[in-house]
This record gives C-alpha cells, sequence and structure tokens, in this order.
C-alpha cells in the first residue's frame, strides 16, 4: 500500500472473527486480539477496505452468517495443542483440511471446525480464510490473560494486521506484492 | 455410520457398555447400561459436566439483574431464561404485560424457537436417520436440506437480533418489559424473511416424516404449559395428560428435584408418580388443537395425529413447532403497533414470585425471595433437561429391552439416538454424555 493508492482495497470485504469466553483466563486471547486490531492504528489496517469486526462467544452458525460474502475472513481463537504459551499457529482453512482434533475441540453442539467443514462441503468459505490461534497457558475461571500470553500479543497483533493488508490486495486483484511474494502469510498447521 | 465411543466388556452373564462421551448434544454426559443376560438390568445417563452453581450467583443480586445473570445459563435458549426469570420476578412485584410488549416477549420467545428447533433437527438429530456422522457428512449428502436448516436458523436469529439487540444472549429484555422497543419500520424486514422462513418449515415437516422411526411408543405422562387459546410460550397453567393442572406457585409442591450420586444434575420427577416428559411432544400432545390451522393441516397431511407417543418421531413435532412459530411471528408482525413506553415501571419491594414458561427443551420453572431493596435472598431454577433426565432412562429401558439383540455397537447408536430425541441441554441441567454397557 502506497500514499500513491487512497483507496487502497476499497471494496474488499473483510471479516475478523474473535471467538472465546473472556472469564476462562487464556480462552479470551481471541476476542483479546479482535479489539486489539478494532483499535490498532489505521495505518496498520487495509486502507479502504470494509472491515467487519465480530465477536462469538458461542453460536458458531452466526459465524457461518458472518462470512457470508466475504472476501477475506481471519478467525482468531485459543489453541491447546500442548505448544509453548504465546505460541502462534497459522492455519490456512482454504487449502487444508482441519486436523481432526481441531474439529472436536469444542463441547458446543458445533464445534469451530465442524463449521467450517460445513462451510467448505458447501462451497461458502471465503477465497481466503485464515485461523490465527495462540496456544494458551491456562484456562481457569477468572484467570485472566497469562503473562506469557500478553508478552505475544503485540507482535501477533501486527502479524495479523500486515497479512490483512496482504490479502486484502490480493483480493482486489491488484497483485502488488506477488501470490507468492513477501509478506505471504507462512503456514504452520497444528 | 460411525459407530459412537462405545466401550463392551463381559463377565460371564453380566455385559456392561458404556458410551463414555455423548456426542451431538449440548454439554457433557455419558450413558452406563448394564445388562444381566438379555434383561436390562440398570440405565445411568451421567451428567459430569460440572455443576454451576447460578442460584448461588444470583443471591445478592438485585431482581433486575437476574434476566442477564440467567441468560447465560445457555447459549442454545437464553431466551427462555430471560423469560422465567422476569415473569417469576414480574410475579413477585405484582407486573403484569399486555398488548404489545407481552406480543414482543412472545415474537422473541418464536425467534428462540426457530434458532434452537433447527439447530437440533438439522445439525444433530436429521444425521441419525440419515447414516451420516454428522452435520459436515450430512452437508455432503444432502446440500440442499443443509442450505434449507441454515437459511430456517437464520429467520430465527433475525428474530432475536431484531427485538433482542443481538442473536445470542440478547441484551434488551428486563424486567417490566424491554430497554427500547422496535419500530414498525425496524420490524418490517422480517416479514419477507419469516414468509420465506415459513415456506422452508413446510418443506423441513415434509422432509423429516419422510425419516424411517425404529418402533417405541411407551405411556408417557406429558407435562406441558396450557393456555385458553394460544399454544403455549410465556403463559399458562401447567398440566399434564394425567391430571395435573397446576399453577407456578404449585410447582414445588408436585415436581421433586432429587440428587442421585452418578450425575451432576438434579433429577426431577412428579411426586408419588414419577417420571414425566417436558418438551415438544408434551406441548404438542396436550395443546394439538392450539398450533396455528397450518401447523394442524401439516401435522395431519403427514400423517403426525393430534398424539405422537414414538419418542423417534419429536424431530417432526418440533418441525411442526418451528412452523407453528413462524406463523405465530407473522401474525404478531401483522399487528405491531409501537408501545408508548418500552417497558413498566417497576418498584422493588420485598416479596415472592414464581413462574414457568415454555423453553424450547419444555417447561422451565423459576422461584425467586426478594428482600426489601429487592435483592435476591434465594433463587430456584428447574430447567427441561434436569425434568427429562429420568424419563430418558425409563425410555433407554424400555429400548434396550426391545433392541437388546442387536449388534453391540447399534445398540449403543441407537441408545445415544434415543437420548438426542429429547434434545437435552446438559450445560443447562447442570448448571451431561458417556455410554458403559454391564452385561451381568
Amino acid at each position: 500500500m502506497t500514499a500513491a493508492e487512497p483507496q487502497g482495497t476499497l471494496g474488499v470485504r473483510i471479516v475478523v472473527i474473535g471467538v472465546g469466553n473472556r472469564d476462562r483466563g487464556d480462552d479470551g486471547v481471541g476476542l483479546e486480539l479482535l479489539e486489539r486490531l478494532q483499535h490498532a492504528s489505521r495505518a496498520e489496517l487495509p486502507h479502504g477496505a470494509s472491515i467487519d469486526w465480530a465477536p462469538s462467544d458461542g453460536d458458531l452458525t452466526l459465524l457461518m452468517d458472518r462470512l457470508e460474502g466475504a472476501d477475506v475472513g481471519v478467525i482468531c481463537d485459543a489453541v491447546s495443542s500442548g505448544g509453548e504459551p504465546g505460541q502462534l499457529h497459522v492455519i490456512d482453512v482454504g487449502r487444508s483440511v482441519l486436523p481432526e482434533d481441531v474439529r472436536c475441540a469444542s463441547t458446543h453442539a458445533l464445534g469451530l471446525g465442524e463449521t467450517l467443514e460445513l462451510l467448505r462441503v458447501l462451497g461458502q468459505l471465503p477465497p481466503e480464510l485464515w485461523i490465527y490461534g495462540v496456544e494458551g497457558a491456562r484456562y481457569d475461571v477468572g484467570a485472566g490473560i497469562s503473562n506469557e500470553v500478553e508478552r505475544a500479543l503485540p507482535e501477533i497483533v501486527h502479524r495479523i494486521a500486515r497479512d490483512l493488508t496482504h490479502w486484502a490486495s490480493a483480493a482486489l486483484g491488484a497483485g502488488a506484492l506477488g501470490a507468492e511474494g513477501e509478506g505471504r502469510p507462512c503456514t504452520r498447521a497444528l | 455410520m460411525k459407530s459412537p465411543k462405545a466401550r463392551f466388556e463381559k463377565s460371564g452373564k453380566t455385559r456392561t457398555f458404556q458410551v463414555e462421551y455423548l456426542a451431538r448434544v449440548e454439554g457433557e454426559g455419558a450413558l452406563h447400561v448394564t445388562l444381566e443376560g438379555d434383561r436390562v438390568e440398570d440405565v445411568q445417563l451421567r451428567i459430569f459436566e460440572p455443576p454451576r452453581f447460578f442460584e448461588g450467583f444470583l443471591q445478592g443480586r438485585s431482581a433486575l439483574e437476574a434476566p442477564d445473570i440467567t441468560a447465560r445459563i445457555c447459549g442454545i435458549c437464553p431466551v427462555a431464561y430471560q423469560m422465567s426469570s422476569c415473569h417469576a420476578i414480574e410475579a413477585a412485584l405484582g407486573i403484569r404485560l399486555e398488548g404489545p410488549l407481552r406480543d414482543l416477549r412472545r415474537l422473541l420467545y418464536c425467534g428462540e424457537w426457530i434458532e434452537s428447533h433447527t439447530l437440533h433437527v438439522y445439525m444433530l438429530h436429521a444425521p441419525d436417520f440419515l447414516g451420516c456422522e454428522g452435520a459436515v457428512d450430512l452437508a455432503r449428502a444432502h446440500p440442499e436440506a443443509m442450505q434449507r436448516g441454515l437459511a430456517l436458523k437464520k429467520a430465527g436469529n433475525a428474530i432475536v437480533a431484531a427485538i433482542g439487540g443481538r442473536e445470542i444472549h440478547p441484551v434488551n429484555v428486563r424486567v417490566g418489559g424491554f430497554y427500547r422497543v422496535p419500530t414498525r419500520a425496524e420490524l418490517d424486514p422480517l416479514y419477507a424473511t419469516l414468509e420465506h422462513a415459513r415456506e422452508l418449515a413446510l418443506e423441513t415437516v415434509r422432509w423429516v416424516a419422510g425419516f424411517d422411526f425404529p418402533e417405541l411408543e411407551p405411556d408417557y405422562e406429558w407435562v406441558a404449559m396450557q393456555h385458553a387459546d394460544e399454544y403455549p410460550m410465556n403463559e399458562g397453567r401447567l398440566v399434564s395428560n394425567r391430571g395435573l393442572d397446576i399453577e407456578p406457585r404449585e410447582f414445588e409442591q408436585h415436581v421433586i428435584e432429587e440428587h442421585v450420586a452418578y450425575t451432576n444434575a438434579l433429577q426431577g420427577s412428579l411426586r408419588e408418580r414419577g417420571s414425566y416428559m417436558v418438551g415438544p411432544q408434551a406441548r404438542y400432545a396436550l395443546n394439538f388443537e392450539r398450533l396455528t390451522p397450518l401447523a394442524r393441516s401439516t401435522a395431519q397431511e403427514v400423517g403426525l395425529g393430534a398424539v405422537c407417543r414414538n419418542p423417534f418421531r419429536s424431530i417432526i413435532v418440533r418441525a411442526i413447532e418451528v412452523l407453528h412459530a413462524c406463523d405465530e411471528a407473522l401474525a404478531i408482525l401483522d399487528r405491531y403497533q409501537r408501545p408508548r413506553a418500552a417497558a413498566v415501571e417497576v418498584e422493588l419491594r420485598a416479596g415472592e414470585g414464581m413462574a414457568f414458561t415454555e423453553a424450547p427443551r419444555g417447561v422451565l420453572y423459576h422461584r425467586y425471595v426478594l428482600d426489601a431493596e429487592g435483592r435476591i435472598e434465594k433463587a430456584v431454577i428447574v430447567p427441561p433437561t434436569s425434568q427429562n433426565q429420568r424419563q430418558i432412562e425409563v425410555d433407554l429401558h424400555a429400548l434396550i429391552s426391545e433392541y437388546v439383540r442387536l449388534p453391540e455397537r447399534e445398540l449403543a447408536h441407537r441408545c445415544e439416538q434415543a437420548i438426542r430425541n429429547y434434545d437435552p441441554c446438559i450445560s443447562c441441567a447442570t448448571h451431561f454424555l458417556k455410554l458403559e454397557v454391564e452385561r451381568r
């Protein structure tokens, strides 16, 4: 994005979803990321794109409604895979089937992974859909975000904002950064 | 079809099987079955989701906070908690809502019935009848059906968002009414959404009525609300097909809640009578004549009859109730005129109030004792899944006796299906499933 392109990614529709429960320690990290991204400096976010900020605390069919018609979807959530607290997992939902353990990681009637697989089967996944999962340290009631996760957040926010700009440009077909160029998010499966 | 995660053991003539973690139910639970030869010795529905202590949290809080605190008990039926808590507190304070405010509450409840029933019919229950592993598998095999289900659920979401402020955990309900009431113009877009939803609901009834259903027709005591001229939601007496006919203040004299060692949810039963069924089948059997003409004629068209005893056919009853809710919501929209005030005046004082309303899964009872400042001294909440727990075990006992010679995995799957007939909300009941069979 340059100053010579004031319209930037005008017309691109981005949906950022934060999933979690603030009352359960690091499970609130998806909502915390959503809030920080929402308040990131405008310079960091894609210029001109319409961004729908959506917190989600349970009903994942709502998430399907939110993603409808989006060019770019980003889902921020907590991850518990035994990794280092604060570690970022980036999953390219559009290009990979979610691992079984991600699909079942919910006590709700329909988990996040199952909801996304449902969208895939119905051909309703946005062209770009990414999960940013942050490894949590604790999920105790009322514990708040742990120090380990807290320390990792600024860099993660910066990373997601940068990726959003990349995907918004790509969605516009500007090809400004090149399909495999610098700044393309790297994928690391769980 | 993928079998449930069941474990089978045999020692002499004793066989046990357990489903360690029930799938496609809301919350965490398990089932343990003991067989002596081919005789069913014991069936235990074990709810291991931890107790949630909501009645304790409410003590010392203002009565005005109860609708928002209790709504958090469930993400699927928050409106039911808001409705029962508001009505109970309003009963304590001598408040009664009429006209458009009463209508708006009923409209909001229609939205939740559509959301909740559609989620269960399409995502959780239909896969059982179509040999599918779950919602994703169903979408793969029957994409047009899943698209229909999602569109129908979305219509329910739209009602709840329009009146409640958002789709889940609505924030606009208060004791005495609402914080803000929508204008006629704000509700107008719902009309087209609901007319389309009514068509989808009609297709849903015809679709589920074509499934194959296992044979089982227990002799139930059905318990549901009854109102003189409405299919029950917010108002009415609690009646049964065996002579129960009570007001909210009599509920605890007739319904007893017992702690059973193997489950974290209290089990409800009728004093000196035992297990009973609440929910769509009970409401339907006791209120068939109060369904809208379209819902009634559609039930007749698909051969349902005025009473449906087979619990597996509850999926058709739910679909009929969705159709009814769409019809009812459209009728309310037709006559809606924005009230002058969003709520009636509420003056807090000491008192005691009780209420029951019809949550999607059945009767939800609340009782509050308030001090002179209107703070909650005591709260009692009896959710529908707690009341159905014992009846689910009775159904399973009958089902396993009937199908005991089925291969074990098939039997375990059928048991899970029978539990899903009740659309149990374990998160609510613990304020539940894992299957164990023990053969002796």
